[in-house]
């Protein structure tokens, strides 16, 4: 055996020792289960997984059956659902699962009349063919009619070229942070000149490329974010020879990436997705930007390229809106001690106590310079948290405070921090660094590799990140998980910022770290690449499901899909997602059954009444509905009435309605019994009172003496239940003024009652 | 005027709003209440002494807190719904004290018994037995007073407090005598382990206490050694009479369950309460764990635990119960026997029971609560025998810990338990049976959780129970209250006999017993809540609408946790109009017909006087005839009165061919 040889094996038996044979997700989290999977397959291979806030649905592209596209899965029910198909691509998802953002060449909407990529919308409640089941975000809406960006080239139409940008660059929105969580609210960059800011001429689009842009579903508002400093509507540009910096870091000074297909994601080397960083409440958004001179404030002589980098941030929400804020930087110029001092520059390597100096050490030198400085691998776009307030970054440039560090210059592997963008915090004050290199030596992986890609809860409480790193020396946070003896592929890590922890998540489920197939490399040579492991790190609102992409084959039992050789398009990554473990409380919750209810009112069905004579000849009722419905009372009496005309009434079949007689006609009248007086009335249930009156006709019998007898006929009718009568034998009396006892003698006090 | 008429308004929409504001209440119905932390929890919290509540559902629960370093005795009382801040009740005691005991009688009136050193011998601590009272309406308590001057070294004095509604008291308590160094008892050890100890008794007679001395059977008899399941018990009825049962051995050596009446301070003989044989086969383990429960009327029950060790005739640990009757339906001079209470448990001699809890309502209705292998089994009883057996859930988690089971008069009852729930945090279970079958159940803890220390119930006697416990371990426990109410008991009304008019429809009540007071009553006719004015105890219906004829009259009560009862309908019968009368013309057209009717109270016919329009009349006939001599319209004027003097006048034209 070779020395070679025998270093590996000792050191994999080292390993063997070293590494706890129980899984490193041990006390907190849970098991590592497959998510890129239908109940009857598994993807191809799947990248960018976001997701939902409610933790039930993750958004992924890769491909399904052979068949690419973005997908959602159910994890609840296990359920797969097309989202967009061919080169879609980078998902983000709504809080409920409902819209999912991407970006596409496909034309899914007839607004879209470009051949570039364009960010659209998908509400997956509607069927792909339906109306508002694709809506294009990447638009612009003038006097209520919305048409899709048009975009401008360097070229010329007749280049050989002009196909490739045709193809390749429009609009694009980066994976898992560029929806809001209500899904109406989309933040997109663009990669190609537009018609933002002129859409009346689309034929020759001005707005400069790389521009982050805000669309609003809802009100149909597309809003040019990334304007220059003190203006509205300015975007930001400089040109440079062919160089072309608008404000959103591509990766490589003054270039646009060209949109490509799946599955080149995750290979960040080749250049990150162009993006920008929207929160889930919609009110901020943040990039990392170039022209930072153009776009934030700077101190009044400090001289910055326009290739120098750094994460921005700007409030857009109405009531908080701010003008573009530096996230961090090499200088501070509202720090209270740099107005104080009335520096107005600062030098390219200024000293540490340099009271203008910001958190990082920025000199200019190789582009691109400050926080990305050197480009390189790694996912940089600023991450935010809900509320949009904690923003998390990755950082090639050194903190100034670590002086000359490891004597690694400023273009040195990444490190992760986050940062309290609230009012009242100095940039250094307001920033945390959670990673720090281990070493001076850029070669060796376990103490120096990048982070390459990372997330931040919901509630800025957690962060995932991605590296191949495995030893990380800050003691806040405190590295929790037994480090393995050797760097594999990248593996996950998760800060808990309540906890002051740093926790490895992703492990094979028969311990040790993340692994694939591949072919026997030469003895010490690294089997993996950079990129080769997890990324896309998520979490659900609550910070319990943390979703990831991995290329590793070993996390969860069953996953079939990689390959055994590299060389393949399909690169074996999958979506996993592993719960927190959340340990119960001491404390149970009071649990009280309902009580049982009490004695039950039946109330009778029933209709009472009493009745009582007034002095001014009307008749009271009081009436007792059992519920709400109709009330009818009908007088009724036996009346004088004309004999010839009741005759001649009944005949033309009209309604009795008879005359009081004078006592000159009595011979000529009869008696018949006439409706006298009636009214009918809304019950509501309960009591009601009713007072009758005589007809005009019959008013007069009230003045005889002893007044008008009377039955009342009461009815009550209400939907659903038997219609109720009853009736009262009443007196319509009118006393006369002079003659109050005799009159008093005549009321009565009667009641009936029907059930 | 304006602004009078506009307050008025205003003033009926607000006693409207009332009206319906207090209707809807009792739609709510409160029974199990969640409990209430009452103190801690914290590393001061260092013992739970009990719970005890008044008919009138006043009560307190004590409990022992360090103050600078010493534990003294604290009481939370409980009124109107509502623990109070908790209150030092030693307040003149500098020394630490322990085994806190609390009774409750009605008006909030609470009486707190506890240990404490007076001196030191050979070294030795020395404790009494203090007590102090909570007077009805005072914030703090009395002075103490001797209990009981020297109770040793206040080693497993386990002491038991019952008390009365009417204020009397009565505390058993184990006194295990201590000898100095290189002395030793002249009594010999029946066992090892076993320990020389008097069980005495003291008496509160609602002022002061009486020291009874020892009550046990035999003081040259070694006891077992002291622990919490063979305490002694006691139980009291209102009239001041009651009962104490204690383990002890008898001549065999063999530890069993005894029991005397105590009438006031006067004690009746020693009654053998548990069985010696089995099958006619002896039994030669111990009993233990006795529980007893004490009806209004004397009647006594004690249900206890019986070991059953290699040898015995019983297939396994069984509970025993055993009956002292009242005196009036059976002699009471002796124990019916003891019989096993529930034969269906399962693991024959390995077995795991757990101490009963028993109680006893006047009606002879009984309910026992146990651990019978972890399940939570309730035995109901009346007179007659043992009338049903059910398994509760969910299991008995924790140690020996005694349950807790509270009868409701009316039915059902209350039972609670440490417990878990289905993750495994420890909570206490509740859960109350009615009489119409329906069930509730709760799980209540303290907000900090942690395991369930000792549990104690109060009872009211008419159902309610107020349970408390410690929770959490000491250095970080918290006194814990949870509350199982009960509705209102049933009560009597009156309503007027036969029929009235409807300014005599009065309907009056007997206020309900119920330990959830103050009490709001609701008439209810024909199923309809009328207005009632709060206190009221007699209510005049509005005769507005109250229509001649049958009507049914209810009365609800609702308590202040929303629990309500309802009457039985009592029949109402009103008649507040005249008679009717019927005027019909003759077939020929000549004459009429007229009858007079009154189908609620009737017709008096002395008072009926038909005149006919023509000169003629007639009196005293409820029907009546007349034909008329010539054509014409005539005017029949009827008068009547019913029984009830309800008088009608009826003015009817006739035409007369």
């Amino acid at each position: 055996m070779s020395t070679p040889v025998r270093m590996f094996t000792m050191a994999g038996l080292l390993a063997a020792v070293l590494v706890p044979s129980a899984p490193a997700w041990g006390d907190v989290f849970g098991p590592i289960a497959l998510v890129s999977q239908s109940p009857a397959q598994q993807v191809d291979y799947a990248h960018d997984p976001a997701v939902s806030a409610d933790g039930r649905y993750v958004a992924f592209d890769g491909s399904f059956g052979g068949v690419t596209g973005v997908w959602r899965r159910d994890l609840r029910t296990g359920e797969i659902a097309a989202v967009a198909g061919t080169d879609a691509e980078l998902p983000s998802i709504s809080a409920n699962g409902q819209f999912i953002s991407f970006t596409t060449t496909a034309r899914l909407s007839p607004l879209d009349q470009n051949k570039g990529p364009d960010v659209y919308v998908r509400n997956i409640a509607s069927p792909p063919g339906e109306e508002g089941a694709f809506e294009l975000a990447s638009a612009v809406t003038v006097e209520g009619s919305t048409k899709g960006l048009a975009y401008g080239y360097a070229s010329e139409p007749t280049d050989n070229r002009r196909t490739f940008e045709e193809e390749h660059y429009g609009s694009l929105a980066g994976g898992r942070s560029a929806l809001s969580a209500d899904g109406r609210t989309v933040v997109f960059v663009t990669s190609a000149a537009s018609d933002l800011t002129d859409p009346q001429t689309p034929a020759e689009p001005i707005t400069p490329p790389l521009q982050v842009v805000v669309r609003n579903l809802d009100t149909a508002e597309t809003r040019l974010i990334s304007t220059q400093l003190g203006s509205s509507d300015e975007p930001v540009s400089t040109q440079e020879g062919t160089e072309v910096y608008g404000a959103v870091f591509t990766g490589q000074p003054g270039k646009a990436p060209a949109f490509s297909e799946p599955p080149a994601y995750g290979r960040y080397a080749a250049g990150p997705p162009l993006a920008a960083s929207i929160s889930a409440d919609g009110s901020t958004v943040a990039w990392m930007g170039v022209n930072v001179q153009q776009q934030a404030t700077l101190l009044p002589a400090e001289a910055r390229s326009p290739a120098y980098t750094e994460p921005l941030w700007r409030r857009i929400a109405p009531g908080s809106e701010t003008p573009t804020e530096r996230v961090t930087g090499g200088s501070d110029p509202l720090d209270p001690a740099c107005i104080a001092s009335g520096e107005s520059s600062i030098g390219n390597s200024p000293p540490p106590s340099d009271p203008c100096q910001g958190p990082f050490s920025t000199p200019e030198g190789s582009l691109p310079s400050g926080i990305w400085a050197g480009g390189g691998d790694g996912n940089f776009v600023p991450r935010l948290s809900a509320d949009g307030y904690t923003v998390a970054f990755i950082a090639r440039a050194q903190l100034a405070s670590l002086g000359e560090g490891f004597g690694i210059g400023p273009d040195g592997p990444s490190d992760l921090y986050v940062v309290n963008m609230r009012n009242g915090h100095t940039r250094m004050d307001a920033l945390r660094q959670l990673t720090r290199l281990a070493s001076g030596n850029e070669t060796d992986v376990a103490t120096t590799a990048a982070i390459l890609d990372f997330g931040i809860s919901p509630d800025g409480s957690q962060l995932a990140f991605s590296t191949r790193r495995t030893r990380f020396v800050l003691g806040s946070p405190s590295y929790v998980t037994a480090a393995a003896a050797q760097a594999g592929m990248g593996e996950l890590f998760q800060v808990d910022l309540a906890d002051d922890t740093l926790t490895r998540v992703t492990s094979g489920y028969e311990g040790g770290g993340g692994e694939h197939p591949h072919p026997t490399q030469a003895p010490g040579t690294d089997p993996y690449t950079e990129g080769d492991g997890a990324l896309s790190p998520s979490f659900s609102a609550d910070g319990r499901e943390l979703v990831f992409a991995s290329t590793a084959s070993n996390l969860a039992f069953g996953d079939g899909n990689t390959p055994s050789a590299p060389g393949s398009n399909f690169d074996g990554s999958d979506a996993f997602v592993v719960q927190r473990a959340v340990f119960g409380e001491n404390v149970a919750p009071q649990i009280v059954s309902p009580a049982p209810a009490g004695p039950a009112l039946t109330p009778a069905w029933r209709l009472s009444a009493t009745a009582r004579s007034l002095r001014n000849g009307e008749v009271q009722l009081q009436v007792r509905a059992p519920g709400p419905g109709l009330l009818r009372a009908r007088a009724r009496s036996a009346v004088r009435v004309r004999a010839n005309r009741t005759a001649r009434r009944a005949r033309n079949g009209r309604a009795a309605a008879a005359a009081a007689v004078r006592p000159s006609e009595r011979a000529k009248s009869g008696v018949a019994t006439r409706t006298v007086a009636s009214r009918s009335a809304r019950a509501r249930g309960g009591l009601l009172t009713l007072t009758l009156e005589l007809a005009k006709p019959f008013r007069a019998l009230a003045r005889v003496r002893g007044g008008l007898s009377s039955t009342v006929q009461l009815s009550f009718a209400s939907p659903g239940h038997p219609s109720l009568r009853t009736s009262v034998e009443v007196t319509f009396a009118r006393a006369k003024k002079r003659a109050h006892r005799a009159s008093a003698g005549a009321r009565s006090d009667r009641g009936g009652v029907a059930q | 005027m304006a602004s009078n008429r506009t307050r008025r308004r205003a003033l009926a929409t607000a006693f409207l709003a009332a009206i319906l504001l207090a209707l809807s209440c009792s739609c709510a119905s409160a029974v199990i209440l969640p409990a209430t932390t009452i103190d801690g929890p914290g590393e001061e919290i260092v013992g739970f002494g009990g719970v005890s509540m008044a008919e009138d559902g006043t009560g307190g629960l004590v409990y022992l807190k360090r103050v600078a370093g010493i534990p003294h005795v604290f009481v939370s009382r409980y009124r109107e719904g509502h623990w109070s801040a908790p209150i030092r009740v030693d307040t003149d005691q500098s020394f630490a004290a322990s085994w806190p005991r609390i009774g409750a009688s009605d008006g909030g009136q609470l009486v707190v018994v506890w240990a404490t050193p007076f001196a030191t011998e050979q070294s030795k601590e020395v404790f009494e037995l203090l007590g102090a009272t909570l007077a009805p309406g005072a914030e703090s308590f009395g002075t103490e007073t001797i209990v009981d001057p020297d109770i040793r070294e206040a080693a497993g004095t386990s002491p038991q407090l019952a008390m009365s509604s009417t204020g009397q008291a009565d505390l058993v308590y184990r006194v295990v005598r201590t000898f100095a160094s290189g002395q030793t008892s002249n009594i010999p050890l029946l066992r090892p382990g076993d320990v020389v100890e008097d069980v005495r008794v003291a008496h509160f007679n609602g002022e002061t206490w009486s020291a009874l001395g020892a009550i046990n059977r035999d003081s040259g008899v070694s006891m077992r050694p002291p622990t919490p399941a063979n305490a002694p018990q006691v139980a009291i009825g209102p009239s001041g009479t009651g009962i104490v049962a204690w383990q002890e051995p008898d001549i065999s050596g063999v530890a069993r369950i005894w029991a005397r009446r105590l009438f006031g301070a006067t004690l009746n003989y020693v009654l053998p309460a548990s069985v010696t044989s089995f099958n006619d086969r002896p039994i030669g383990d111990d009993a233990d764990a006795p529980s007893i429960a004490f009806s209004r009327l004397g009647q006594a029950e004690l249900a206890y635990r019986q070991a059953a060790g290699p040898g015995s005739p019983l297939p396994g640990p069984r509970i025993f119960l055993n009956t002292l009757p009242d005196g009036e339906s059976a002699d009471g001079s002796q124990f019916s026997g003891a019989t096993v209470l529930d034969s269906s448990v399962s693991g024959g001699a390995g077995a795991s029971i757990g101490p009963p809890d028993i109680d006893v309502d006047e009606k002879q209705d009984l309910r026992v609560l146990y651990d019978s292998n972890g399940t939570p089994r309730v035995i109901e009883g009346n007179n007659r025998g043992l009338s049903g057996a059910f398994s509760l859930g969910p299991p008995f988690v924790g140690g020996e810990l005694r349950s807790a089971s509270v009868m409701n008069p009316t039915g059902g009852g209350v039972s609670a338990w440490a417990s878990a729930d289905a993750r495994g945090r420890r909570a206490v279970a509740v859960r109350e049976d009615f009489a119409g079958g329906a069930v509730q159940t709760a799980l209540v803890g303290g907000g900090a959780g942690g395991e369930i220390g000792e549990l104690a119930v109060g009872r009211s006697g008419l159902g309610d129970g107020l349970i408390a416990f410690q929770q959490g371990p000491l250095g970080d426990a918290a006194i814990v209250a949870a509350r199982a109410t009960a509705p209102p008991v049933r009560f009597v009304i009156n309503a007027p006999k036969g029929w009235v008019k409807p300014g005599a429809a009065t309907v009056s009540w007997q206020p309900a017993a119920s330990s959830d007071g103050p009490l709001r009553y609701a008439v209810v006719v024909d199923g309809r809540v009328q207005a009632t004015p709060a206190g009221a105890r007699v209510l005049r219906l509005s005769a507005g609408g109250l229509s001649s004829g049958q009507h049914r009259v209810q009365v609800l009560a609702t308590d202040i946790d929303g629990q309500s009862v309802l009457t039985p309908a009592e029949p109402l019968q009103i008649d507040g109009s005249g008679p009717t009368v019927k005027i019909v013309r003759s077939r020929s057209g000549s004459g009429v017909a007229v009858r007079v009717l009154d189908p609620n109270s009737g017709v008096n016919k002395r008072f009926v006087h038909v005149r006919f329009g023509d000169g003629a009349s007639t009196s005293h006939h409820a029907r009546s005839g007349h034909r008329y001599a010539r054509a014409g319209v005539y005017t029949v004027v009827v008068q009547a009165r019913d029984k009830l003097g309800n008088q009608s006048v009826v003015r009817r034209l006739v035409s007369i061919r």
